[in-house]
C-alpha cells in the first residue's frame, strides 16, 4: 500500500502533531507499506530523525510568518504544493491529511475525491480560542469555508476529542464518516519504568528525593505555565520541558521552576520516568502527545477538566481539574501523596498502531476494483467554473450596475438622439433633436440615402413620425399616405420641407428639400 | 423536508421552462398568422398562448444520490442572481434601447405594433416608409407589444429580463432531467446567468433590447433536446430559432446536419417538422413585410414539399446506411457530399431567397464564399480575442475547449453518452456557422464587421456551451464518487 500523509509542519520542528504524524509514518513504514509525507519547509529545534527507507519526505516551500511574528503555526504554501499533491496523491493508495484547516489539507482532499482515493482527515486543535480575537474569529472563517470543503471532500473524519467530533459532524454534513479514534503511542518507546530505571532516571537527572512535577510542552501562555508557577509549593518543583523563548525561561526561573530544553524522545522517556507527576493544566488542546506519553509511561497526570477530553474521562491515572492554581495545588498534594509506581502497573490506555492503523482504515469497502483516476483536465474545470464565477460576481458592483446606472442616467441627461449618435460617434445629434422639437407627431419626415449609419436610428425615435423615402414623394407635395410632411424654417433660416440626408461618413445632416 | 422542498421546486422549475418556452413558441406561429389580418393579434393570444404552454406534461426528473447544496450556497446564488436581475430589469425598464440593433431594429416594431398589432398600418405596409430589418422574425416585437398592450406603463420590455430568466430555467430543468446533481446545476446555472456578455450593459445584453437573448433561448432549448433526445424539446427549440432571427434558421440547418450525421432518424424528422410548421407560418408574412408578391400558398407547399423529399431522401438513406457494417463512416461521407451539394447548389438557393431579405443580403451581394475563405484568419483571431481574452464570456470558451479536447468520461448509458455527444457537435458546427457571414460578406470593412457581429454571434452558443460542461462535469463527477466508494481496500 502506499500512503500519502500530509502535513503543515514535521520535525524539526517541535510539536506534537509532528511527533504523531512521525510516528504514524514509521508505524506505516514498519508494517510494509510506502509513505510519503508533504509537508512544509519549517525549520526548528527538534530532532530531525533518519527517515526510513520506505518513508519520503517532500518539504515544500512556505512562508513562515505569522509563526514567527505571531506564534501561530500556520505555513502558507508556494503555489508548487499544488502540483506536489496532485503527483503524490494519484500515487497512493490512501491519503491522510492531518489539520482540517491548513492550506493543503482541502487540496489534498479535494485530488483525492477526483481521483478515486481514499481520503482521510484527522483534526487536532478544533476551535481554538487565541489571545487576539480577530485571530480567533479567523480562524472560525477558516473552519467554515476551507474546513467545510475539506470536511465535505475526505471519506472519513478522526477525532480525537469530543469538541474536535462534534465540529466535524457539523461540517461534513454526513455523520457517519466522523470517527472517535485515540492517537496512537509506540508502546515500545512509552512504557512503564521499573523501580531500577526510575532510581537511575532520577540520578541521571540530578535529582534528589524532592518531588517533581513535571510540564512538558512549547512554554507558551496557553499551556497553563503561569497556573503551574502560581500553584508550586515547597513540598515539589515544577519541571519544564520544551522550546519556547527567552524570555518565558527567564520569566520560569524567576518564578522557581526549572526550566530544561527541549530534547529528543528517548531522553524524554527518562523525565517521565524520573518524575511524580505531569501537570498541564492548559486550554486549547486536542488531547496533548505529552499527556498519553506521560500516561504510558506509568506517570499520573493532571490536566485540565475540559468537556473536549470527556471521552478520556476515567482513564486510569488521569485527572482532571479546574485550570486555577488553588485547584491545581490540592490535585497535586493528594496525587504526590499516592504511590507513583502503583499507577504505571493499572495503566492500559495505550493505542498501538497497528490497532489504530486497523479502526482508521476499517470503513474501507471490500476490494471491487482499481481506484478511478481523473485527469487534470477534471480539476481545470473545476477550477475554470470557480474562476467564472469569481469573474462574473466581481463584476456586478462596478461592470453591471454602476455603468448601467452611468448609461441611464446619461440617457435621461442628454437625451436618446445625442446618447445614440454620440456614442456612435456619428454625426447629427444636434440637428434630430432639433427635428424632435419642431416636427409635428403626426407628420411624415422624409429622408434620403444612404441608409445606414445614423439613419437607422432615427425611424425610431422620431416615433410616432413616420420616415419616408424622399424618392416616393412627388416634387412639391406636402403630404403622403394622409399624414403631413414635416416642414417649416431651418436654424440656418432655410425653409421648406425637411430632408433627413445620410452623410458619407453615416452621420446626418437636417436640410429642406430642393424645389 | 429540503428534499421535499427540492423535488417541489424542480418540478415547478420544469413546467416553468417546458411550459412557457413551448407558450412563446405557440403565440409567435398564431402571431405571425394573426398579424397579417386587418384586426391583427388579439390582446388574450400572448396569455392563452403561455397557458397552453404551462398545461403541457412535464416529464419526471431523475433521482439524485446527493443532497442538494447547503442553505448559504443557495443564499449566495440567489442573491447574485437576483442583484443581476434588478440590474438587468432596471436596465430594461429606465430607457428604450440604448444600443444600435434595440435602437433601430426592434423598438420601431415593437412601438408600431404596440400602437396597432397588425401590418397593415403604414410603418409595414408603406414601401416608401423606412422600416429597418423589415424581413427579421416579429417574435420580440410582438411580445412586448402584446405585453404592453396588456399592461402598459412601458411594461412590455419586462420580457427582456424575462426571457434572461426563462433560458437559465431551460438550463436547469434540462440539466436535472440528464441526471445532473442539484449542487452542480445550481453552479452551472449561476455561472451562465452571469457571464459578462449577457449583463453587458453593451449591445446584445439582456436588457439591450437585441433578440440575442432570446436566440439565446432557442439554442439552449434546441441543445437540450438533441442532449434529452427529446422531439418535444427540438420543435419548440427550432420554432423559436426561426422566430427570433435570421441566423436561427442556420442554427436548425446545423442541429439538422449532426442529426443526419448521427443517424437520428426520429429527432431529424421531428426537426424536419417543425421547421416546415414554423417556415409555413412565417415566410408569408416575411414576404408581405418585404412587399414582395404574396404567393402565400405556393410559397407554403413549395417549402413544406422541399423539407418532404429532404426529409424522406435523408430516411431512406439512413435506411440503408444503418445496414452498412460502418454507418458512421457512410454518413460522414454523405454528409460530406451533402456539404458540397449545398455550396454547389448556393447559387440556386440564392436565387429562391429575396435579395432584401437579411440572409438574401449576403447571398446576392456578398462575395463568393471561395473568395471569403481568406477571410477565416482573421475571423479565427477575433473569435481568440473575444472568446477567450478580452473576459467577456468568462471562462466558458476555455472550458469548452478543455471539455471537447478531452476524452469523453464514460457515462451511464448510451441514450446519456449518445446525447452528450450530439450536443458536442452541434455546438461544433453551429459554432462554426458563426464563421459563414465573414466568408460570404458584403462588408468592405471585415474588421469592424467582424467586431461588431461576432461576439453576438458567440453569445448564442452560451447555452448549448454551459448544457455540454454541466453534463459532462456531472457525469466526470459521478464516476469519481463511484469510484471514491469503491476504492480498492488495503490489504
Amino acid at each position: 500500500m502506499r500512503f500519502l500523509l500530509v502535513s503543515h509542519v514535521a520535525p524539526p520542528h517541535i510539536g506534537g502533531v509532528e511527533n504523531l504524524v512521525l510516528a504514524e509514518a514509521t508505524a506505516l513504514v514498519a508494517a510494509g507499506h510506502q509513505v510519503v509525507w508533504i509537508t512544509s519547509d519549517a525549520g526548528g529545534a527538534g530532532e530531525l530523525p533518519q527517515p526510513p527507507a520506505n518513508l519520503r519526505i517532500v518539504r515544500v516551500r512556505a512562508w513562515h510568518g505569522l509563526e514567527r511574528w505571531f506564534r501561530i503555526a500556520y505555513p502558507l504554501f508556494a503555489p508548487s504544493v499544488l502540483w506536489h499533491l496532485w503527483r503524490e496523491v494519484g500515487r497512493a493508495d490512501v491519503v491522510h491529511a492531518h489539520g482540517l484547516v491548513f492550506v493543503p489539507s482541502p487540496l489534498a482532499m479535494l485530488f483525492a475525491r477526483l481521483r478515486g482515493r481514499w481520503a482521510i482527515c484527522t483534526d487536532h486543535g478544533g476551535l481554538l480560542r487565541y489571545r487576539w480575537s480577530v485571530v480567533t474569529i479567523g480562524l472560525r472563517v477558516l473552519f467554515a469555508t476551507m474546513g467545510r470543503v475539506t470536511a465535505h471532500a475526505a471519506n472519513r473524519l478522526i477525532a480525537y476529542n469530543a469538541d474536535i467530533e462534534k465540529l466535524l459532524r457539523r461540517l461534513a454534513g454526513d455523520r457517519s464518516k466522523v470517527a472517535f479514534l485515540p492517537n496512537p503511542i509506540d508502546a515500545a518507546l512509552w512504557r512503564p519504568p521499573t523501580a531500577a530505571e526510575r532510581a537511575a532516571a532520577r540520578a541521571h537527572l540530578g535529582w534528589d528525593a524532592r518531588p517533581r512535577v513535571l510540564c512538558v510542552a512549547r512554554l507558551l501562555p496557553h499551556k497553563g505555565i503561569d497556573v503551574l508557577l502560581a500553584a508550586q509549593s515547597p513540598g515539589w518543583q515544577v519541571v519544564f520541558c520544551g522550546p519556547g523563548e527567552d524570555a518565558m525561561r527567564e520569566h520560569i526561573r524567576a518564578r522557581g521552576g526549572v526550566c530544561l530544553p527541549p530534547r529528543p524522545q528517548a531522553e524524554l522517556r527518562t523525565l517521565y520516568h524520573a518524575a511524580d507527576v505531569f501537570a498541564l493544566p492548559s486550554h486549547n488542546e486536542g488531547f496533548p502527545v505529552a499527556v498519553q506519553e506521560a500516561l504510558a509511561c506509568g506517570l499520573p497526570v493532571l490536566t485540565s477538566d475540559a468537556p473536549a477530553y470527556e471521552p478520556y474521562r476515567g482513564t486510569p491515572g488521569l485527572h482532571l481539574c479546574r485550570p486555577t492554581a488553588d485547584d491545581v495545588r490540592e490535585h497535586l498534594r493528594r496525587m504526590l501523596a499516592g504511590e507513583r509506581g502503583l499507577v504505571g502497573a493499572a495503566t492500559a490506555p495505550v493505542a498501538t498502531h497497528e490497532g489504530w492503523l486497523r479502526e482508521l482504515l476499517a470503513p474501507l469497502p471490500p476490494t471491487a476494483g482499481p481506484a478511478t483516476g481523473r485527469s487534470a483536465v477534471v480539476v481545470l474545470l473545476l477550477v475554470l467554473l470557480v474562476a467564472h464565477l469569481a469573474l462574473a460576481v466581481a463584476r456586478l458592483p462596478g461592470k453591471v450596475w454602476a455603468r448601467r446606472l452611468g448609461d441611464v442616467a446619461a440617457w435621461r441627461e442628454r437625451g436618446a438622439a445625442a446618447f445614440l449618435l454620440d456614442g456612435a460617434q456619428l454625426e447629427g445629434a444636434a440637428d434630430l433633436q432639433w427635428l424632435l422639437d419642431h416636427a409635428p407627431a403626426d407628420s411624415a419626415v422624409l429622408w434620403r440615402w444612404p441608409a445606414d449609419g445614423a439613419v437607422e436610428f432615427v425611424a425610431t425615435l422620431l416615433a410616432p413620425r413616420l420616415l419616408v423615402d424622399e424618392r416616393a414623394v412627388p416634387a412639391g407635395a406636402v403630404s403622403h399616405g394622409g399624414r403631413p410632411l414635416a416642414q417649416g424654417e431651418l436654424r440656418n433660416g432655410q425653409r421648406g420641407v425637411f430632408v433627413v440626408q445620410g452623410t458619407a461618413d453615416k452621420g446626418l445632416v437636417l436640410r429642406v428639400r430642393e424645389r | 423536508m429540503h428534499d421535499l422542498a427540492d423535488a417541489v421546486g424542480e418540478r415547478v422549475v420544469a413546467r416553468a421552462a417546458r411550459g412557457l418556452a413551448a407558450g412563446v413558441a405557440l403565440f409567435w406561429l398564431g402571431a405571425v398568422v394573426l398579424v397579417r389580418s386587418e384586426a391583427g393579434v388579439p390582446n388574450w393570444w400572448l396569455p392563452c398562448a403561455l397557458l397552453l404552454g404551462l398545461a403541457v406534461p412535464v416529464p419526471a426528473n431523475p433521482p439524485t444520490a446527493t443532497r442538494g447544496p447547503a442553505p448559504l450556497w443557495r443564499w449566495l446564488a440567489a442573491a447574485a442572481l437576483l442583484a443581476a436581475l434588478a440590474a438587468v430589469v432596471h436596465g430594461a425598464l429606465a430607457t428604450p434601447s440604448r444600443h444600435w440593433d434595440g435602437a433601430a431594429a426592434f423598438d420601431g416594431k415593437a412601438f408600431w405594433l404596440t400602437q396597432a398589432p397588425t401590418l397593415q398600418q403604414p410603418f409595414f405596409a408603406d414601401p416608401a416608409v423606412f422600416h429597418h430589418s423589415p424581413d427579421y422574425p416579429l417574435l420580440l416585437p410582438l411580445l412586448l407589444a402584446s405585453t404592453e398592450r396588456l399592461l402598459g406603463g412601458g411594461l412590455g420590455r419586462l420580457w427582456l429580463p424575462a426571457l434572461w430568466v426563462l433560458t437559465l430555467l431551460v438550463l436547469a430543468a434540462t440539466l436535472r432531467r440528464a441526471g445532473g446533481e442539484r449542487r452542480l446545476v445550481l453552479a452551472v446555472v449561476v455561472a451562465m446567468g452571469l457571464t459578462p456578455a449577457l449583463l453587458g450593459p453593451g449591445g446584445g445584453a439582456v436588457d439591450s433590447g437585441y433578440a440575442d437573448g432570446l436566440l439565446l433561448l432557442a439554442t439552449t432549448t434546441l441543445a437540450g433536446g438533441l442532449l434529452l433526445r427529446a422531439p418535444f424539446e427540438v420543435a419548440v427549440g427550432v420554432v423559436l430559432a426561426v422566430a427570433s432571427k435570421p441566423e436561427g434558421l442556420v442554427y436548425v440547418a446545423a442541429a439538422a446536419a449532426v442529426l443526419a450525421g448521427r443517424g437520428e432518424r426520429r429527432l431529424l424528422v421531428v426537426l424536419l417538422l417543425a421547421l416546415a410548421g414554423a417556415l409555413a407560418a412565417w415566410l408569408p408574412t416575411q414576404r408581405q413585410l418585404l412587399h414582395l408578391p404574396p404567393g402565400c400558398a405556393g410559397l407554403v407547399v413549395t417549402v413544406v414539399g422541399t423539407l418532404a423529399v429532404i426529409g424522406l431522401v435523408l430516411w431512406g438513406l439512413e435506411g440503408l446506411v444503418a445496414r452498412t457494417r460502418s454507418p458512421a463512416r457512410w454518413r460522414l461521407l454523405l454528409l460530406a457530399e451533402g456539404i458540397v451539394a449545398v455550396l454547389l447548389l448556393l447559387p440556386w438557393f440564392a436565387g429562391q431567397v429575396p435579395p432584401d431579405s437579411a440572409i438574401g443580403v449576403y447571398l446576392h451581394r456578398g462575395q463568393a464564399w471561395q473568395q471569403g475563405l481568406a477571410n477565416l484568419p482573421a475571423v479565427a483571431a477575433t473569435f481568440v480575442d473575444h472568446a477567450f481574452l478580452r473576459l467577456h464570456f468568462g471562462a466558458t470558451f476555455v472550458a469548452m475547449v478543455l471539455l471537447l479536447g478531452a476524452r469523453a468520461p464514460a457515462g451511464s448509458g448510451r441514450g446519456a453518452d449518445d446525447g452528450a455527444r450530439g450536443l458536442a457537435l452541434f455546438f461544433v458546427v453551429g459554432l462554426a456557422t458563426t464563421a459563414l457571414p465573414f466568408v460570404l460578406t458584403h462588408e468592405e470593412d471585415v474588421q469592424h464587421h467582424l467586431r461588431s457581429s461576432l461576439p453576438r454571434l458567440l453569445l448564442h452558443w452560451l447555452g448549448p456551451a454551459w448544457l455540454l460542461i454541466g453534463v459532462r462535469l456531472g457525469a466526470v463527477l459521478a464516476t469519481t464518487r463511484a469510484g471514491a466508494a469503491t476504492a480498492a481496500r488495503p490489504s
